[in-house]
């Protein structure tokens, strides 16, 4: 060993701190060089000066004015804790394992709650303004609205039997995005249609009122799809106006 | 050395209190606040000298002391009946004194400072009376202090001043024996750094 080895060790070789065979080898090395021992006895005598540390003596009047301060505290503080009491003890560690697992269940009591009522409202034509009882703008279905733009139809006049059938969707469809194509292909389909027979001759006429009654007379099909913007006008008839079989009030 | 409690714990109120200490403990655990009282007798000087050697001037350490006791009375109820109260008192202590030191750069300064700055160039040891001596190594130790970092000053104040074992301060300080080691060398040197001067001159 050194002396640059040994004098990092003297700190604590003064107190003992240090293995006891690199003590021996410390005690050795002391024996023969001078400097490092000149060394140790300046640790030791800081580590006399440490040891030597005391603090002032302090009045007794200082003691009874911390312990009655400290008194003061705690029995203010444990005035002013009586009535949330409570609220201290759900920061206690076992108290603050309940209440978290009590909070959390009810997280998630509550989430389950929303998913399954979710799942049943509203229906995903609704929510894209397909059905015709829930138009966005207020207006009953197949109604069509009044002073609006160009693209507007007058309202048709029913001089024969009308057979209205409002279309009503028989089954829920699971809210998604993916299946909002679906309920447009359901509303669509031709089993539903609201089906309006007028004679325009104002004649008596019926669904099964044949084409060879006369060329005066129309069937006219109407088919109310989902959107209630749009209707689609059929007329079936070989006599029907030709140059628009098709109407549609889209736009509206 | 190994303090023991009744090193610790002033003798008078012993006799006066002959309640044991654990006893004490499980009522002041309670609510009991006269028996909290009679620990804070039974360790009030001890406490009061480690906060007084930790952040060097007695404001600081007035304040530490009242707040260790009441961090003391606040967890009692957590105190375990096979700890050991001192070496807890201790780790409080140290707590204390940290969160005071972090808060504050007065540590260390005052009225220590301005003693210091009064300390004659030549000291005549040998013919100085012996208070003054005293005064004097106090003053400048608690110099050399203010130059360790928090955590090399608590080690040397258990390790050194209260002479606490090695593993011992390793367990309040919450650190390994070695890491104290470490930073019971590192203030050592320091300290005798700082002292040389005077240590040169005092052994002619």
């Amino acid at each position: 060993m050194n002396c640059p080895h040994i004098e990092e060790l003297l700190p604590l070789y003064i107190s003992g701190d240090v293995e006891p065979t690199r003590t021996n080898l410390i005690a050795t090395h002391l024996q023969s060089c001078a400097a490092c021992a000149e060394s140790l006895r300046e640790y030791a005598g800081a580590h006399q000066l440490l040891a030597d540390f005391d603090p002032p003596t302090f009045d007794e009047s200082l003691y009874n004015g911390i312990r009655s301060d400290v008194l003061r505290e705690i029995r203010r503080d444990s005035v002013s804790r009586e009535p949330l009491s409570w609220l201290g003890q759900l920061f206690q560690p076992r108290a603050a394992w309940v209440f978290a697992t009590a909070l959390l269940l009810a997280v998630l009591l509550a989430s389950v709650y929303i998913l399954v009522n979710r799942s049943g409202h509203p229906l995903p034509a609704q929510q894209a303004g397909f059905y015709p009882g829930n138009d966005p703008r207020g207006k009953e279905p197949g109604v069509q609205p009044q002073g609006t733009n160009g693209t507007y139809s007058p309202p048709r006049k029913k001089t024969g039997v009308a057979v209205n059938q409002q279309f009503r969707p028989r089954r829920r469809i699971v809210i998604s995005p993916a299946h909002s194509e679906i309920a447009v292909k359901t509303t669509l389909s031709p089993a539903q249609p609201v089906i309006d027979l007028a004679d325009k001759t104002g004649g008596s006429s019926s669904p099964d009122a044949s084409p060879d009654a006369g060329p005066e007379k129309t069937l006219r099909l109407d088919m109310q799809t989902s959107d209630p913007n749009i209707r689609i006008i059929w007329f079936s008839n070989q006599h029907a106006r030709t140059g628009s079989p098709m109407e549609s009030s889209k736009g509206i | 050395m190994d303090m023991t409690a009744e090193q610790w714990l002033p003798v008078k109120h012993l006799t006066q209190q002959p309640t044991s200490l654990t006893l004490l403990i499980e009522r002041a655990a309670n609510g009991d606040t006269m028996a909290f009282e009679q620990i804070m007798i039974h360790s009030q000087q001890k406490v009061m000298a480690t906060t007084w050697r930790m952040l060097g001037n007695e404001a600081d350490a007035r304040d530490a002391s009242q707040e260790v006791f009441l961090r003391v009375y606040k967890y009692l109820g957590r105190f375990k009946r096979d700890q050991d109260f001192f070496a807890w008192l201790y780790q409080i202590t140290v707590n204390v004194c940290h969160d005071i030191a972090k808060k504050q750069t007065r540590a260390f300064t005052s009225l220590d400072d301005e003693a210091l700055t009064a300390l004659p160039a030549n000291i005549d040891v040998k013919n100085a009376d012996a208070n003054l001596i005293r005064t004097q190594q106090r003053e400048l130790i608690a110099r050399a202090m203010a130059t360790l970092p928090l955590k090399e000053r608590a080690a040397i104040v258990l390790r050194d001043i209260e002479g606490l074992p090695t593993d011992e301060v390793a367990r309040i300080l919450k650190s390994s024996s070695t890491t104290v080691r470490s930073q019971i060398s590192s203030a050592r040197r320091k300290i005798k750094v700082h002292c040389e001067r005077y240590l040169r001159r005092t052994e002619r």
